[in-house]
């Protein structure tokens, strides 16, 4: 017996699968990523929604602290708008060979790292206005100013800006080393 | 709309496309289902894994089934839609992989040839066949796979995506290994 002929003879233990069952598999996956989708908007539309609410509120008293809480919402939605444009899944090409399928899930990870070198940066730039704004407010809007305040925001924003640039840097790492593990898989091609 | 595969005759007979791709899904699910099992089987040692990937290659492949199209032959796209399937499912489990696959080239020949004599059971050679495409790395497996289901070379190369020369010198050094590994000759 060849060795073709001894693998061909593994079939007789074969399960089926129903048509059915594919079809109640696939539809449960993709309610699943519909939710997750879901509550992403959701949870955007939320907190656009509070501080458009705090924008409007503090427009006629509070320009400052209104503009500060426009420049907050812009963020929200910038950086939703940047993860779905730089990281966001890509569907992979069904028919595609095995080849083309490891450059594809090469090129995703080299997507998901450019959003991490790229996406604290822009998360930054779109932030900091805001708080510089909301800092202003509260120095040239409130009697008396609230330094203690001021001070939790600047110590909040040094942390958070440390915390971001190492996880940022940490994310870049381990992406990195996903990609050189999937070039060695890839080599012999 | 109807269509109708090299394997046999699917009249499938009705126009909306939903249908068409259930009807094909079944065609193809009865047709390839023992093909199929042998790809999990060889990409998943893990028999609680297996039944997963699976039902992974069967949902890929009905979805797929939508855009197929007659664009190449139904065989070449079960292939095709399996392995691409059955790839990404070993990518996603690299991390425990990635340290042991190998290439063609790195199986080293002479290190389970049995003895002069020896009469290496069928069990037995089977068990190493697995062993020995386990240890693969995709692409490689990909190709030890496809000469096993005895597809010929030109039908390799254009579901695995690599050229017919690349695909060739795969081949050969599969056979090579086989007859090495099992002590036997290879008709292929």
């Amino acid at each position: 017996m060849t060795p073709q002929e001894l693998w061909q003879t593994q079939a007789a233990e074969a399960p089926r699968i129903s048509l059915e069952f594919v079809r109640h598999i696939a539809s449960s996956l993709e309610r699943r990523i519909r939710w997750r989708n879901a509550l992403e908007y959701i949870g955007c539309l939320v907190a656009c929604g509070l501080f458009g609410s705090s924008a409007w509120q503090a427009l006629s008293s509070k320009p400052l602290r209104a503009a500060a809480a426009v420049c907050f919402g812009v963020f929200v939605l910038y950086s939703v708008y940047q993860r779905h444009r730089i990281a966001g899944a890509e569907p992979s090409p069904a028919d595609a060979g095995v080849l083309d399928t490891l450059r594809f899930q090469r090129r995703q990870f080299e997507r998901q790292l450019d959003w991490r070198r790229l996406g604290f940066r822009y998360a930054l730039l779109t932030l900091l206005p805001g708080f510089a704004l909301a800092l202003s407010s509260a120095y040239f809007e409130y009697d008396p100013v609230p330094w203690d305040r001021m001070g939790l925001v600047v110590i909040f924003l040094i942390v958070a800006t440390g915390l971001g640039a190492w996880r940022s840097k940490l994310g870049a790492r381990h992406l990195q080393r996903e990609i050189d593990a999937l070039d060695s898989l890839a080599k012999s091609g | 709309m109807g269509i109708t595969t090299e394997t046999g005759e699917l009249a499938v007979g009705v126009a909306d496309e939903s249908a068409d791709q259930d009807a094909l899904y079944k065609h193809v699910s009865a047709e390839f289902a023992a093909p199929l099992a042998r790809l999990a089987r060889a990409h998943e040692a893990d028999p609680s894994l297996q039944q997963d990937l699976l039902q992974e290659i069967h949902i890929s492949l009905w979805k797929s089934l939508a855009a197929f199209g007659g664009r190449c032959s139904l065989r070449t796209w079960v292939y095709r839609v399996a392995h691409n399937a059955a790839a990404t499912h070993v990518l996603r489990r690299r991390r425990r992989f990635d340290k042991n696959l190998v290439d063609l080239d790195d199986v080293e020949i002479a290190s389970e040839v049995p003895e002069a004599g020896t009469v290496v059971d069928e069990a037995r050679m089977l068990a190493r066949i697995r062993a020995l495409v386990q240890k693969l790395k995709p692409l490689d497996r990909e190709v030890f796979v496809l000469y096993l289901e005895g597809l010929s070379m030109e039908e390799i190369a254009e579901i695995s995506g690599l050229s017919q020369i690349n695909t060739r010198t795969k081949l050969h050094r599969i056979r090579a290994l086989l007859a090495a590994r099992l002590g036997i000759g290879e008709t292929a």
